[in-house]
């Protein structure tokens, strides 16, 4: 080592000598975490709740015996009627992600379960980054959002309470535009959509519609099932970006329509403000 | 959760210290450098659960810091001027060790963004050429003749007689 890279490393230790006391980066990365789960699940609440009221909206959808809608039609109205139904939904995607220098990837499925009523706006979402450990996340209730925030060292957050709350706007209901990340829109406008043929589950019987979507590197495809009752039963997503390993892969179910939901706030002392 | 959780946090508060200083470094402020730090620390907590066993997360929050700090400092650049040129050299009295580690720090925000961030990675984080040739995504030879080219311009922004005090 010579003797100007000795001074230089000396210089720059000096340099990080007069540290501020107020800074602290742990307490700092709480408030930082806090807002940005906020942020993601608000998002994620949002494009899931838009996909769930779309599709579980079907009883408004009337597929008259002997003119029935194109595939486009059925598969469009499907997805953007406002519901009237109570129903539970599970959603599980999985991004992978390059994060390691060698290119391999690494994939980690996370799922979010939901009991919506959308006539009188009840949603209670419970989520899990482990599979099977699921954790409240988001509640509606009363006119009111909470959302739960999930951070490690989380004690200075909001005075210690774990909940936040904000006035809610409607929102268990159709929120298309809301979609994280514009995929919703993106299946409405595919570029094909088709007859895949006959689908069927547990008591239940139906059409299975593929589309794809090319939006410059991207592509979206997959599948949608609808039931006999016009209800989606079913949801695909495949977005893959370009040739990059970058992909998300993320399926939605819906069930139970029609059984009654039970949604209570969470307890007072833990909710700010 | 609870696991991952605490060992994301143990890690926060053994390596945070280290990876502020780097980020002061890059970012010539404080505050700047607790919110990239900050910022970084998100995108590695997003990424903890998946992240291999053998990999260094010091090395994954190493290039997110660079990453996001280049990408904060593109979206910042057109609301500047650039200077043209150096700023003159500095001629304050170093008696005060904060006004010297300011005025290190402008020296070192007065570089070109690479060559700082380079003269950074190698002379503050200790990293070796091929490490920061890897994470900037050029070759080792590029890495040390940025490197020479740094050294010499903070000398020649620091003044050599007070460099030379100053570093030894």
């Amino acid at each position: 080592m010579n003797d100007m890279e000795t001074e230089a490393r000396h210089l720059l230790t000096v340099a990080t000598e007069d540290r501020p006391p107020e800074i602290d980066v742990l307490a700092g990365f709480a408030a930082a975490r806090r807002r940005d789960w906020t942020r993601r699940t608000r998002r994620r609440y949002a494009a899931t709740i838009g996909i769930a009221a779309a599709a579980a909206a079907v009883t408004a959808v009337t597929l008259t015996i002997g003119t029935a809608p194109s595939a486009r039609a059925a598969f469009n109205s499907a997805l953007t009627s406002t519901p009237t139904q109570s129903f539970h939904a599970t959603t599980t995607w999985i991004e992978n992600y390059n994060i390691s220098s060698n290119g391999k990837l690494s994939t980690s499925p996370r799922t979010c379960t939901y009991q919506v009523d959308p006539t009188r706006q009840l949603q209670a979402t419970y989520c899990a980054n482990i599979p099977g450990k699921f954790a409240p996340a988001v509640i509606v209730v009363g006119g009111y959002t909470y959302v739960h925030n999930d951070l490690p060292g989380r004690t200075t957050s909001y005075h210690g309470k774990y909940w936040e709350r904000t006035r809610s706007r409607g929102s268990v209901g159709p929120v298309i535009d809301t979609f994280n990340t514009g995929a919703l829109s993106e299946i409405l406008q595919a570029d094909t959509v088709t007859v895949a043929g006959p689908v069927s589950g547990r008591g239940w019987t139906g059409t299975r519609y593929a589309y794809s979507r090319k939006l410059g590197t991207t592509t979206f495809s997959g599948t949608l099932d609808v039931d006999q009752q016009g209800r989606t039963r079913n949801l695909l997503l495949n977005l893959q970006a370009g040739k990059s390993p970058m992909q998300e892969l993320e399926v939605v179910t819906f069930s139970d329509y029609g059984e009654p939901v039970t949604v209570t706030p969470p307890p007072a002392d833990q909710v700010y403000p | 959760m609870a696991d991952i959780d605490q060992r994301f946090t143990a890690y926060v508060r053994d390596r945070s210290e280290h990876h502020l200083r780097v980020a002061v470094l890059l970012t010539g402020d404080w505050h700047a450098a607790e919110d990239l730090v900050q910022a970084s620390l998100v995108k590695l907590y997003r990424a903890w659960p998946k992240l291999l066993p053998d990999r260094d997360p010091d090395a994954y929050l190493r290039r997110i810091m660079v990453n996001t700090q280049r990408s904060w400092w593109r979206a910042r650049w057109r609301r500047e001027t650039p200077a043209g040129q150096l700023p003159e050299t500095v001629h304050a009295d170093f008696a005060d060790g904060h006004a010297l580690a300011a005025q290190v720090r402008e020296a070192l925000q007065a570089l070109p963004r690479r060559q700082r961030t380079v003269v950074t990675l190698r002379y503050c984080a200790d990293l070796p050429e091929a490490e920061v040739a890897r994470l900037l995504g050029c070759s080792p030879g590029t890495v040390k003749t940025q490197a020479h080219r740094g050294l010499r311009a903070l000398r020649e922004i620091l003044g050599e007689d007070r460099y030379e005090r100053h570093g030894n």
